[in-house]
């Protein structure tokens, strides 16, 4: 792999990474305001 | 009563425990020396690289084994509401923190002595210094055993205190892991006078993880 | 406590996104690559501010968990913002290293090296995992908090001897052969500035993270009390005689959304 290859690489995953931890609080946002059923607090547990 | 007395008394009562029992004596102590043994089959013993890394051997042993001395400290409080009893026994939380650490010191420094034993004669190892091994282990062992009783009661009660306690507590002890093994470098093969720095760290390691234990101790104590 | 209303979170996070793509801009596309390293370099400018921030994370966790010890400034606010801070930190931590051996790797050609900083690094990641593990151990809110706040303040002096120790024990054996002067000593104008921007735009992202992360956590606190009171309703009302409430020792509690993990799945602690 070339140089850029590695500095788009990190560049990348810093994006990836920080995108999936909003996407990972949203998704909990989400859950939380639709209040769970008991089955789903069992799942997600 | 004294702040001695009531340190003896709860180690007093750790060590009966354990002179009863026995736990330490017939699983702890073969689990490390198995530990060693399973070292010489990862590392060909033909090419001198045994006697070449026995601290770090000694010590990865020594570790792993303190996790078990550990938990098995805190499993005695968690049988029959013991810890309930040592709540309301009045005793001060920093008297429980000492004495369980003193027991916990006591066994693993019993079990280096063996461990070491062992290392010198299995593993070929020259000691230089006997004095530098003494010191460098004693410190070594009380700042392992202190942080091990603070972790140990953080997690006394817990559904997963057997799998949390290793976590917790062997980040913690890399320095003494790192300063333990370069002390005894020195003090088996090396020039001992180079392991003075490290047991200074270690002793520091010691006296800071011992006051945090005193300060800490009762709350997490009347928590657990 | 610090707690933002809705539109400035929203705000700060739009400001974020611009910095950083701003940051992309510059450090893709503007700035000279460096003379001696070529474009590898180019990874500096994610990489120190991450590990800035991870700093500054685990820095605010030991902060608000002494706060959060002290008695008069005692609030569960202080832990809230610990547990959402050490978890940044602990991402930003793996970043760190990751962003490390992406550049290690074409500069050093390896792709890890026991430098002293790598391994304080490494360490410091693990011993805050253990934190974040800790804390997700169900437990009552009290204790819970009280736990992971001592737990946090032992860590945290850990740090200094890790770092001391390491860079001890590296330096005393080799060279520091890794670091090569030419990054310290001169560092052209743009690339400094770029740098700093870097930096600010990190400190954006983790000041708009942090928002949103204690909200989140105040949203489920709030939810866990509520589950346990209509579990402790459907307790009371389907008469069963067996509670988590039994085992409790009496008076160690205040009030309400006290009393344990919620019993509704089960999740109580034994003991």
């Amino acid at each position: 792999m070339s140089d850029a290859g590695f500095v788009v690489a990190g560049y990348v995953i810093t994006a990836v990474v920080l995108i999936a931890y909003i996407g990972w609080m949203a998704a909990r946002f989400r859950r939380v305001r639709r209040g769970l059923t008991e089955e789903e607090l069992e799942r997600w547990r | 009563m004294s702040l001695a007395r009531e340190v003896w008394l709860v180690a007093g009562k750790d060590l009966r425990v354990e002179a009863r029992s026995r736990v330490t004596l017939n699983q702890v102590l073969p689990f490390g020396a198995v530990v060693l043994l399973l070292f010489a089959f990862a590392l060909d013993p033909d090419r001198g690289l045994l006697s070449e890394v026995a601290p770090g051997l000694f010590w990865v042993a020594v570790l792993l084994a303190a996790v078990l001395a550990v938990s098995r400290s805190f499993a005695v409080e968690a049988e029959h509401g013991a810890i309930d009893g040592l709540r309301l026994s009045g005793l001060d939380g920093a008297s429980v923190f000492l004495g369980k650490t003193l027991a916990i010191a006591v066994q693993l420094l019993l079990l280096e002595l063996v461990l070491g034993i062992g290392v010198v004669v299995f593993y070929d190892t020259a000691v230089r210094s006997v004095a530098v091994l003494v010191l460098a282990g004693v410190a070594a062992t009380v700042g392992i055993a202190a942080t091990g009783t603070l972790f140990g009661v953080l997690a006394a009660g817990l559904r997963t205190r057997e799998t949390l306690v290793p976590l917790l507590l062997l980040p913690i002890v890399a320095p003494v892991m790192l300063g333990a093994t370069r002390a005894f470098e020195a003090g088996l093969d090396g020039v001992p006078s180079e392991a003075w720095p490290w047991v200074q760290l270690l002793a520091l390691f010691a006296v800071l993880y011992l006051g945090v234990g005193v300060l800490a101790f009762g709350s997490l104590l009347e928590d657990a | 406590m610090i707690s933002l209303a809705r539109p400035a979170v929203n705000a700060l996070g739009l400001l974020t996104l611009v910095a950083l793509f701003v940051l992309a801009v510059l450090a893709l596309g503007v700035v000279p690559p460096d003379a001696v390293q070529g474009d590898a370099q180019r990874l500096m400018y994610v990489h120190v501010p991450a590990a800035w921030l991870a700093y500054l994370a685990f820095f605010v966790t030991a902060v608000s968990s002494a706060l959060y010890l002290w008695p008069r400034t005692r609030q569960p606010g202080w832990d809230l913002l610990a547990g959402s801070s050490a978890e940044i930190g602990v991402i930003f931590t793996g970043l760190t290293l990751v962003l490390g051996s992406l550049w290690g790797r074409p500069v050093w050609g390896a792709w890890w090296v026991w430098d002293a900083r790598l391994v304080t690094t490494a360490v410091l990641f693990f011993l805050y995992l253990g934190y974040l593990a800790l804390r997700r151990v169900p437990a009552d809110p009290d204790v819970r908090a009280r736990r992971a706040a001592i737990a946090a303040l032992i860590a945290f002096v850990d740090v200094p001897i890790v770092h001391f120790s390491v860079n001890w024990w590296r330096t005393l054996h080799q060279e520091a052969t890794v670091f090569n002067p030419d990054l310290d000593a001169q560092i052209e104008g743009s690339m400094a500035w770029t740098l700093l921007f870097a930096v600010v735009a990190f400190t954006l992202a983790y000041g708009y993270l942090m928002a949103r992360r204690v909200q989140l956590a105040r949203l489920e606190e709030g939810r866990e009390e509520r589950e346990l009171d209509a579990a402790i309703a459907a307790r009371v009302a389907s008469g069963s005689e067996r509670t988590d409430l039994e085992d409790r020792v009496p008076g160690e509690g205040t009030g309400k959304g006290n009393i344990g993990d919620p019993a509704v799945a089960g999740a109580g602690e034994h003991r």
